[in-house]
């Protein structure tokens, strides 16, 4: 269209007097100025119109070089977005509404062609035919724009589904029914199932939501694996639902678990030290006692009788300190087995404080004050642990020295609920921002190789174990104090019969006497056993497995066999297994005396067989009174597995 | 028969398991006053029967009876969130 608002039309017409007729009409509208192009055939007409700048063509029907709708189909085939208005002559009504049909924006009837019809018929063709290029314009647009944003959304939603499809965790979505929704790849893989079987199974609820528990995974080859499976509160299309990650923590557990035994290893390291200077003591006065005894018993009439019962019993009370001793540092070496127990906090506390004893005489003095509480259910070494690594942390935030003002204070008390023992310390304090973080593995503020920063974090992994918690308050300067909470042991607590103290009547009371054989491979063991047992008894003994195997080989008339379980040549084991092939009999009457400290060989054989058992060291008293039941019960043939 | 009736699935005798164990029946205990019938079910020795209920994790306890039938995985220590996970009890919902 032309700068000045004209338009454009091509006026192809043959009757000279009908164009003349439609210039005059188009000449003589005033609200819009035409520029009228009349020719007189089709062929030049549609160079005019190859040309451009048409605004709209009135197009004759009846043309020299063409004839009929065939010159509108050409128009159109040549320009089809320029409006075309036909001129057709009366009578043909029906042609023009074909030529409608064929693209023709109106139709106008020669013989009554009027200016305003004409200039109306061609000014609105051009409108509608600007308004349709518009449209199509603006749908163009909006189809570009649409694409664009398909195209973004698609995007985002691939690289989403593949990151959670890619994701190393195994991810599933669980609706509000615990119907899994949806399956990642890795859930396909832990799970040893494809996705499709995943999806709409049942799979669970969590106990708690936004929970993290650690489960067992069944893996499609029957194997298990330790994962930890996080539950998150999410939606899936529009609804509330759960996001379930699960994390194989198979390997990470094991690593754990070597960190912790390593820890523990540095720590029962630095007691070592203490521990053996806490023997050192009583083991001088034993001996120096014992020697003294050797020494002068020879010249028993210079020396007074009481003098000599004084020493040996100052070397029995030496004894029966290392003794105590030993029997703590044996409770530690169950930390691995949790298994759980009714145990009293005192006790653990006292295991512990004997432990680090050395550690803290230095550096304050010691507090305890024990309410009455109630048992709780743990394993006793490793809350003794708990406490141990409390009372190292509380010694070293005091400083050296000032003994009388440095304290370390323990309570335990009960709300009825639950139980709680607190140790406080009158230290450095700790920092307000090392708060938050004292319990996460690997935080410590001593330099290294004094700490692992493993000891807070597994006394806080041992007691939340136990369904308790581990609370602590500080102020800089004033101290600090760590209160652990466990709850009290439900219904109630029966004391398991402790074993009968044996009572010195029974000692002394007359027994049958009885035929001994006792095999150990420390012959100071077996030679004061005999010592002990022969003015009761007849006692043999052999001090080794085979030596043991000989005698019974040509003596088999014995009442018990005291045997060591653990033997360089032959075992206690092994002989057990000789008796029991060669004369079941006898084999039930194997006692094994034992040290305590098991392979797992023979952990998993004293599991398995009914024979009795001793526990080394025993005292003299308590021996005879256990021998002296002991043949009561294997003479009834009865055996029973819980004397210890 | 009881009112409550449920399924506990464990994997092997690991300490995890005689922990769910022990925890459930104290809450059977002190819950349902011995009005309840508690299987425990280790899919080592008995994986026909968990691939029949579809076990993929242990510890699940399956709760039948009263219905609805619930089905819950987690921690057991803490009674009150086991009996609201199995829709004994009212709890907050969605918490």
């Amino acid at each position: 269209m032309p700068g000045d608002g004209s338009m454009k039309i091509l006026v192809v017409e043959d009757n000279p007097e009908d164009a003349r007729l439609v210039g005059l009409a188009l000449s003589k509208d005033e609200s819009q100025a035409f520029n009228p192009v009349i020719t007189d055939c089709l062929s030049s007409g549609l160079e005019y119109l190859a040309y451009g700048g048409i605004d709209a063509v009135l197009l004759d029907l009846g043309l020299p070089d063409s004839d009929g709708l065939a010159s509108l189909v050409r128009v159109k085939q040549l320009s089809p977005q320029v409006p075309v208005v036909v001129l057709t002559g009366h009578g043909n009504g029906d042609r023009a509404r074909e030529a409608i049909r064929l693209g023709a924006q109106d139709y106008v009837l020669k013989g009554s062609i009027g200016f305003e019809l004409l200039s109306r018929s061609v000014t609105y063709a051009v409108e509608r035919s600007r308004a349709v290029k518009d449209l199509r314009e603006l749908n163009e647009l909006l189809e570009r724009a649409v694409k664009k944003r398909t195209a973004e959304i698609n995007a985002a939603r691939a690289s989403f589904n593949s990151i959670v499809e890619r994701s190393a965790d195994a991810i599933l979505v669980v609706d509000l029914q615990g119907t899994t929704r949806y399956a990642n790849p890795a859930a396909a893989e832990l799970f040893g199932r494809p996705v499709e079987m995943l999806v709409g199974e049942q799979f669970g609820l969590p106990v708690v939501p936004n929970d993290l528990v650690e489960v067992e995974v069944r893996s499609g080859n029957g194997r298990c694996v330790t994962a930890e499976l996080r539950w998150a509160e999410s939606e899936w299309n529009d609804q509330p639902a759960f996001v379930t990650t699960l994390r194989d923590v198979t390997e990470r557990k094991h690593l754990q678990a070597q960190l912790v035994q390593a820890d523990r290893m540095a720590s029962v390291g630095t007691l070592a030290a203490g521990v053996a200077h806490e023997i050192n003591n009583p083991l001088s006065y034993l001996l120096y006692n014992l020697q003294s005894l050797v020494e002068d018993l020879p010249h028993l009439g210079q020396a007074s009788l009481d003098d000599m019962v004084a020493r040996a019993s100052e070397a029995a009370e030496g004894a029966t300190r290392i003794r105590d001793i030993v029997r703590d540092m044996k409770t530690f070496s169950t930390l691995e087995e949790d298994r759980r127990e009714p145990v009293r906090l005192d006790e653990a506390i006292e295991t512990a404080a004997t432990m680090c004893h050395n550690e803290i005489r230095y550096r304050a003095h010691l507090v305890k004050k024990y309410g009455d509480i109630p048992p709780v259910l743990a394993n006793a070494g490793r809350l003794s642990q708990v406490f141990l690594n409390l009372m190292l942390n509380a010694a070293q935030a005091v400083e050296e020295g000032d003994i009388d003002h440095n304290e370390i204070r323990i309570d335990t008390w009960t709300d009825g609920k639950d139980v709680f023992a607190a140790v406080g310390d009158t230290g450095c304090g700790i920092p307000v921002d090392h708060l938050g973080r004292l319990f996460t593995p690997f935080f410590t503020t001593k330099p290294p190789g004094v700490g692992s920063g493993l000891g807070l974090f597994t006394c806080h992994n041992f007691i939340r174990s136990y369904g308790g918690r581990i609370e602590v308050e500080s102020e800089a300067g004033a101290g600090s104090r760590f209160t652990v909470a466990l709850p009290v042991l439900p219904g109630g607590y029966e004391p398991d019969a402790e074993p009968e103290p044996p009572d010195e009547a029974a000692s002394e009371r007359p027994v049958a006497r009885g035929r001994i054989l006792v095999v150990d491979d420390e012959p100071m063991i077996g030679s004061s056993m005999r010592r002990i047992l022969r003015r009761d008894h007849d006692v043999s003994v052999a001090t080794s497995g085979t030596q043991g195997k000989e005698i019974l080989e040509k003596d088999p008339s014995f009442d018990l066999i005291l045997c060591d379980l653990m033997m360089p040549d032959i075992s206690g084991m092994d002989l057990h297994a000789w008796l029991e092939e060669r004369n079941p009999k006898l084999a039930q009457k194997m006692v094994f005396v034992t040290g305590g400290a098991f392979t797992p060989v023979a952990k998993e054989f004293l599991q398995r067989v009914d024979n009795l058992r001793l526990e080394k060291p025993f005292d003299p008293k308590d021996l005879k009174a256990i021998i002296a039941d002991l043949l009561c019960r294997v003479g009834d043939g009865g055996g029973s597995k819980d004397k210890e | 028969m009881s009112n409550y009736t449920l399924r506990l699935y464990i994997s092997g005798k690991t300490k995890q398991s005689e922990r769910a164990i022990a925890d459930l029946y104290r809450i059977c205990e002190e819950e349902f006053k011995g009005d309840y019938e508690l299987a425990i079910i280790d899919v080592l020795e008995n994986p026909e029967m968990a691939d029949a209920e579809k076990i993929r994790v242990t510890p699940t306890l399956i709760k039948d009876l009263p219905p609805p039938i619930r089905r819950i995985i987690g921690d057991l220590t803490s009674k009150e969130r086991v009996l609201i996970g199995l829709e004994l009890r009212a709890g907050e919902k969605g918490k």
